[in-house]
């Protein structure tokens, strides 16, 4: 039985935009049904300890194409989580177009974690992230953060980070915090390929973002460096929440099919690798249900950093090389330059700190 | 070429040509400045609130780093409530190196 878990449940494949970049293939309209949603939600159920948590998310898709079923799922999952003890936290992402009536109030359902998409200025987010007849969507979503953002609720703005955009990382995170967004999470985009030249860029990027970050540090958090300050100064990780891949953590597909990250749920066809066996409609809980290797050794055993390294995570370093131990290039550069530049941030916020606290003492 | 294709071409290099990680083997000046005393050392700079403050709000893109934070944050919690009994201690008892002055 886990404390912790993490449960997604993709409650349509459909989605209204046509983003360059997406890794889920073909378009077509799949919804999740009720008895899909309920049964994952129990299995889910079933497999945590009373007083445990339940971390339930929306994916999809866009999943507030489908924002009624949402809500019953919601309502379902908070019944459940009261009648098992258990605690209940949400959490979903969106493209930021859909804001119908029920679709805004499940955005801002209070315990909602929200994570809008957003690729930064119109000039860089309508490059790939379009309508289906090829529109941007930038004025739309900026309504959506500007609306967001004069509410009294935090949200996070994921923003997708490719080869032919990194070199305006610095600017993007600039473009949000002058709009309001305080919470930021660059994602990179693994399905592309990484020059040494595009590295290079991506290094630089992340050297002015964390002069951004230090600047800002008690307005603006930026994921990649708030998680690596939490690495240096050792905070301690429980090993049941880290990367879960099956254990602990799930995605269900519309079609009941069983995924060790929602990011791997792709086009959802029939022996798609990798994906658990069975079906959410067969079997009572979530126990046991797969196991998967954790890093190579051989590859990254005598790193120094490995253990504040987040190739860890299998999911990433399968969609980099196939193999979920295995992680390339990419993904070392990106962990080594994010640390190297938090601890250096760091070290001169605290020789500030220190030097500031010592001025005008008596000798 | 559109853009569809230029992403399935791009999808390709990438599945057949990863470039390899590079282990670091010496420890480099920034990583030992810093590891293991930045928490102390920013306790007791006064930057620690700052960094506290940053935490309060952080949470990961996916899910599994949002629980990973999640539980790190009561972790910085539980730190910051531990730091402040350690401190208290400190201030409440005489330094050993230090002469005491008796009123």
């Amino acid at each position: 039985m886990y404390k912790h878990f993490n449960l997604t449940l993709a409650v349509t494949h459909a989605c209204n935009l046509r983003c360059t970049y997406c890794y889920t293939g073909a378009k077509f309209n799949r919804v999740m049904t009720e008895q899909i949603g309920h049964a994952a939600i129990n299995r889910a159920m079933a497999s945590i300890l009373p007083g445990g948590t339940l971390s339930l998310g929306f994916f999809g898709g866009e999943p507030l194409l489908e924002a009624q079923r949402i809500q019953s799922l919601i309502d379902f999952a908070r019944s459940q989580s009261s009648h098992h003890g258990i605690n209940l936290k949400l959490n979903m992402t969106t493209n930021g177009t859909v804001t119908n009536e029920t679709a805004w109030s499940i955005m801002t359902t209070p315990d909602m974690e929200l994570s809008i998409s957003c690729d930064g200025p119109p000039h860089l987010h309508d490059k790939h992230r379009v309508t289906i007849d090829g529109q941007g969507t930038s004025k739309c979503v900026e309504q959506t953060l500007s609306r967001l953002t004069s509410m009294p609720l935090d949200f996070h703005v994921i923003c997708v980070v490719r080869p032919d955009t990194v070199k305006h990382l610095p600017d993007t995170i600039e473009y949000f915090y002058d709009l309001g967004v305080t919470s930021i999470e660059p994602s990179l985009d693994l399905w592309t390929s990484w020059t040494t030249a595009d590295i290079q860029n991506l290094e630089i990027a992340i050297g002015q973002c964390a002069q951004i970050w230090k600047r800002e540090l008690t307005r603006l958090r930026i994921g990649w460096f708030d998680e690596k300050a939490a690495q240096l100064a050792q905070i301690p990780m429980e090993s049941g929440v880290q990367c879960g891949y099956g254990q602990a953590e799930l995605a269900v597909s519309p079609s009941g099919r069983l995924y060790p990250c929602e990011r791997l749920i792709g086009e959802d066809v029939e022996n798609q690798e990798p994906s658990i066996p069975g079906n959410v409609l067969v079997g009572k809980d979530f126990l046991n249900i797969y196991t998967s290797p954790s890093r190579n050794k051989h590859i990254c055993g005598e790193c120094v950093l490995s253990s504040d390294c987040n190739t860890i995570c299998r999911c990433s370093n399968y969609i980099r090389t196939g193999d979920v131990s295995k992680p390339d290039g990419l993904l070392c550069a990106w962990n080594q330059s994010c640390l190297q530049e938090t601890a250096t941030a760091m070290h001169n916020l605290v020789q500030l700190s220190v030097s500031s606290s010592t001025k005008g003492e008596p000798r | 070429m559109n853009d569809q294709e230029q992403i399935q071409n791009e999808i390709q290099n990438a599945q057949q040509a990863p470039l390899a990680p590079n282990p670091i083997v010496k420890k480099p000046l920034w990583y030992r400045l810093v590891r293991g005393t930045v928490f102390v050392a920013i306790a007791g700079g006064g930057a620690f609130t700052l960094l506290a403050a940053s935490m309060t709000r952080a949470r990961g893109a996916t899910q599994s780093a949002r629980l990973k934070w999640q539980t790190r944050q009561q972790q910085v919690n539980a730190a910051i409530e531990q730091n402040n009994v350690e401190n208290d201690d400190i201030h409440s008892k005489p330094v050993a190196d230090t002469p005491r002055v008796e009123s």
